[in-house]
């Protein structure tokens, strides 16, 4: 191993490390790290909103979460509800995504007008979009009825949101469209990895188009395929809130109650703040199994290295 | 014949990766400009059927753009619009300069102290370094939702609810660990030697830094600034429950409470979409390079 300039000069590099991430410390463990402590003990208590302190009853929130008559059924529905949005966003997203970076691969002209016009999704803040969304699907005088109308698709303008079968594929739709760039961008920084001379040589065996994708590209873009996987579902199980909020508000009934939507309303039209906190905290651990699965197993740090050392 | 053929096959290949092209930008560009397009419509004409895709001159208005930056509604309009121009269309403004005052107070504290802890994580191998990186990363990825009720509770106790430095605070520790991490990739792509030189010719760590290290890493420090910008002025969750007046309401909490009031005007609602997105997009074209550079350096 070679000694770095500073540790050949320095005798207590950790002292002077620690001295320089003091600030970054203390911001992240007094508003993160302190909070997120705080958090268990309030999921231990039943905490109501307006009442200084609630008594502790320990584990007793988290099993009516999970057993009681009133308030599991909700929880198993937006448990649900969370599983349907996740596997089709992030299905869609990475689907759609490859899909273009595919053609921007194919370098021509028109691609940085793609690249360009990509950014703008991307860049708009999530509940504008959903504003944006909820003129488009309006069931009176929205576009998408008008669109469908004059097309002769539809006899009757109809309402998405409104609509207990629609109203989650409406928030997903829309949630795709936002999220699908950023996916992009990183099939299309994994597919420039790949020389060109891999192309030629599968081109020279006349494979086809279809059977150089599967043969060639995919297995050279999995480890990009997978991190975008992952980093897509941390994504989807929160992102979508903004969307809810706005479009839905976890209805109708609570065909898009997800698991987000359950504990903002929870804590915050119900005041039930003990409760609120435990089911955030099963929220987090279920998605401590994808940051894990992020961090540690696919692991981007020495990935990265390894393209960059290529 | 066989040279034909070939071309006639890249021809089509051609054509078809033109088609896909456009197609994918109506995809994109549809929604965007439905927004735009509305926004410059008169109430009236948005209650069309069918809608009207192109605003035509006797349908096209400015007075919803009016009305957001003066707060003036225009005299031909009807009793019935002037109703639909709720009050909250007047907060759009001071929404996003709240947003805007918010997110630059966090990228230059992100700059501030992230860039320093990058530079530490990139160049000392110091006791526990890999482990408190990990812990950084992990606080990156947490829901917000898990700490939204305990920060309720605290910043009441604190008496710090509907505050502009609250916001900043807790949008600066959620943004620092990428800040952190995109600069720590940065600085391990430029060549220690460089530092090496500066200190032997004797500058000191600030010195350093500020001559050498900064200017060298400019790319990186351009796209942690953008995200780190975009994050906060992004941010929704922390925001509608934290804040409750205009005091620190920002441009996210605004707009949404808009579109939820029933009778708010179509055309009021388009334009503040509108004129909330403008500032994060224009920042993402005019540093477009870097931002695609930023977005793909660490795979996240």
């Amino acid at each position: 191993m070679t000694l770095t300039f500073e540790q050949r000069h320095h005798r207590n590099t950790t002292a002077f490390a620690y001295r320089i991430l003091l600030p970054s410390l203390a911001f992240v463990l007094i508003f993160i790290g302190y909070p997120l402590v705080y958090s268990i003990w309030i999921s231990f208590q039943d905490f109501k909103y307006g009442v200084p302190t609630g008594n502790v009853i320990w584990f007793r929130n988290f099993l009516d979460i999970l057993t009681s008559s009133t308030v599991a059924p909700q929880f198993y529905n937006s448990l649900l509800v969370t599983l349907k949005f996740t596997v089709v966003a992030v299905a869609a997203v990475v689907i759609i995504s490859l899909g273009i970076a595919l053609i921007i691969n194919e370098r021509f002209r028109g691609n940085d007008l793609l690249k360009l016009a990509l950014l703008l999704p991307y860049a708009i803040p999530g509940p504008v979009n959903a504003v944006m969304w909820n003129w488009i699907y309006d069931p009176t005088f929205g576009v998408l009825n008008g669109l469908l109308y004059q097309v002769g698709f539809i006899k009757e303008y109809f309402t998405i949101t409104g609509n207990p079968d629609l109203a989650l594929w409406g928030i997903a739709f829309a949630y795709i469209w936002k999220f699908v760039p950023y996916s992009t961008f990183l099939f299309v920084a994994g597919l420039s990895t790949i020389p060109q001379s891999v192309y030629e040589a599968a081109q020279m065996d006349c494979a086809g188009t279809w059977r150089i994708f599967r043969k060639v590209t995919l297995p050279l873009l999995m480890p990009v395929l997978q991190m975008v996987l992952v980093i897509q579902t941390i994504f989807a199980l929160l992102m979508h809130f903004g969307l809810v909020f706005v479009l839905t508000r976890g209805g109708p009934g609570n065909a898009t109650s997800t698991l987000a939507w359950l504990i903002y309303n929870e804590s915050f039209t119900f005041t039930q703040f003990g409760r609120g906190a435990a089911m955030a905290i099963m929220l987090s651990l279920i998605m401590i199994v994808f940051i894990y699965l992020y961090l540690v197993v696919l692991n981007p740090e020495k990935r990265s290295a390894r393209t960059q050392g290529a | 014949m066989l040279a034909n053929t070939i071309s006639g096959r890249r021809w089509r290949k051609q054509l078809l990766t033109l088609v896909a092209t456009a197609l994918i930008l109506i995809y994109i560009l549809a929604p965007i400009c439905w927004a735009i397009v509305s926004s410059f419509q008169k109430e009236s004409a948005l209650e069309d059927r069918p809608p009207h895709f192109f605003p035509t001159a006797e349908i096209f208005t400015l007075s919803h753009y009016k009305f957001i930056f003066t707060g003036q509604i225009d005299k031909e309009a009807t009793t019935m619009i002037q109703a639909q121009y709720t009050m909250s269309g007047t907060y759009i403004l001071p929404g996003i300069v709240n947003s805007i005052v918010i997110a630059l107070a966090v990228t230059a504290i992100n700059l501030l102290f992230g860039l320093p802890a990058g530079h530490a994580f990139a160049r000392y191998q110091f006791w526990g370094s890999s482990q408190v990186f990990m812990g950084f990363l992990v606080t990156r990825l947490l829901p917000a939702i898990s700490i939204v009720i305990p920060m309720y509770i605290l910043l009441q106790q604190f008496d710090l609810l509907d505050t502009k430095r609250a916001l900043v605070g807790i949008y600066s520790a959620i943004t620092l660990p990428f800040t952190i991490w995109i600069l720590k990739a940065y600085f391990q792509n430029i060549p220690v030697e460089y530092e090496e030189a500066a200190r032997m010719d004797g500058c000191g760590y600030l010195r350093t830094m500020w001559r050498v290290v900064i200017p060298l890493a400019r790319p990186g420090i351009i796209a942690a600034a953008i995200f780190a910008f975009m994050a906060a002025y992004d941010e929704f969750v922390f925001a509608t429950v934290l804040t409750s007046s205009l005091n620190s309401k920002t441009q996210t909490v605004i707009i949404a409470g808009l579109a939820q009031g029933l009778s708010a005007s179509r055309g009021l609602i388009a334009a503040a979409a509108v004129v909330c997105f403008l500032p994060p997009v224009l920042l993402a074209i005019l540093f477009r390079k870097q931002v695609v550079q930023g977005l793909t350096t660490r795979f996240a």
